[in-house]
């Protein structure tokens, strides 16, 4: 726990620092605050999720990010796909699925030569899936009962509020974390199974989730730039 | 910049949320009380009841105004029959399974409602409760005269 507070910690003073910064030069960067026509949009992927599939973590999956920019304002799309498979103290859970994530991000860095970015935003995240529990429980008078439950065909949906980096590191590739909060959870599938992890959310059996990419990106501008 | 300094704030005590409580309330027993009327239990001597899918006798000669009786696990309806004072009763029970997981660590478990009596010849009775739970005070009222 230690360690993620202090992850968000050290990112949130970074963050108040920039924006600190800009508030002081409001008026001339008012301007830069409109709405404009589209230059670039940026293609990346998730380096964790990447991570933890070479890896053999419980997660496994990959993620693609898309922006584009309108002025101070991105255009954001994710779409991956999600696998789990946890051993339980009784059992045994499984699931897949994909998911995508449309939303809105924030830059407070207006007047970046780079375009190196630090933002708030939001998302509103779709995920299908199926999950399969098998379990054992221990009742007195009927033994021990194997129980398999099914949620084919479950759908979910959620939102986040967003933070995160984007800095240039060479030529047309960007790097940069986006940090997820993500909130109010619904799924629709059968009765007989409660979904215990959504695909491109996370577990259920908590009302707030934390997520965490760390992305690198190639900037196709879409007309040629001095 | 009001909003981005309480957001930010709000991102980071989010952060402290944990893992919840390996507390599982969920059983298949489900808690009859026999009653002479609403505030009146009723002692009965049951020389046996027994439940669908078992071979089990429960409460043989025992005195008691509330019985424990386990519906099966593996289906979603359970018959108890019971047998008293030169009498046999039968009450035929419906419910609803959902599986759950608490945690990894925690487990799974089988989450028992939507309660419902389908068939009974007892002529009066409550359902008070449809989730059958350790601690709840009962699932059903049976009167008997």
């Amino acid at each position: 726990m230690l360690q993620v507070i202090s992850r968000y910690l050290l990112s949130s003073v970074l963050l108040l620092y920039f924006i600190g910064a800009q508030a002081q030069d409001d008026k001339e960067y008012d301007s830069l605050r409109k709405i404009r026509k589209p230059t670039a949009v940026r293609i990346g992927t998730d380096l964790i999720a990447i991570g933890k599939t070479m890896f053999n973590s419980p997660l496994s999956g990959w993620e693609l990010n898309a922006d584009t920019d309108f002025g101070r304002y991105f255009l954001a799309m994710d779409v991956g796909s999600w696998s789990r498979k946890d051993s339980l103290n009784n059992g045994y859970y499984e699931n897949s699925g994909q998911y995508l994530r449309v939303g809105v991000d924030i830059n407070f860095l207006l007047k970046d030569p780079d375009k190196n970015m630090v933002f708030l935003g939001f998302r509103y995240g779709r995920s299908s899936f199926d999950e399969k529990l098998t379990y054992v429980t221990s009742l007195d008078d009927f033994g021990e009962i194997l129980t398999v439950s099914s949620n084919p065909k479950a759908t979910s949906g959620w939102g986040e509020l967003t933070t995160g980096l984007r800095v240039k590191m060479w030529k047309s590739i960007w790097m940069g974390y986006t940090a997820r909060l993500k909130f109010a959870a619904s799924s629709k599938g059968n009765s007989e199974m409660q979904t215990y992890d959504i695909p491109g959310f996370g577990k259920t059996t908590k009302s707030i989730y934390w997520g965490f990419n760390y992305q690198i990106f190639y900037r196709i501008p879409f007309q040629k730039e001095r | 910049m009001r909003i981005v300094q309480i957001t930010v704030l709000f991102f980071l005590l989010t952060g402290c949320l944990n893992e919840p409580d390996c507390l599982i309330t969920s059983t298949n027993l489900v808690k009859i009380y026999f009653k002479k009327d609403s505030k009146t239990p009723r002692e009965i001597t049951f020389t046996k009841i027994n439940a669908s899918g078992l071979s089990t006798d429960f409460y043989a000669e025992q005195k008691v105004t509330a019985v424990l009786l386990p519906v099966d696990p593996q289906a979603t309806e359970t018959t108890f029959t019971f047998y008293f004072e030169g009498r046999t009763e039968t009450m035929h029970l419906n419910y609803l399974k959902k599986s759950e997981i608490i945690s990894a660590n925690c487990g799974a478990f089988t989450n028992y409602t939507g309660l419902t009596v389908s068939e009974s010849t007892f002529e009066l009775f409550n359902i008070t409760n449809t989730q059958l739970l350790i601690n709840a005070p009962s699932n059903l009222e049976i009167f008997v005269e």
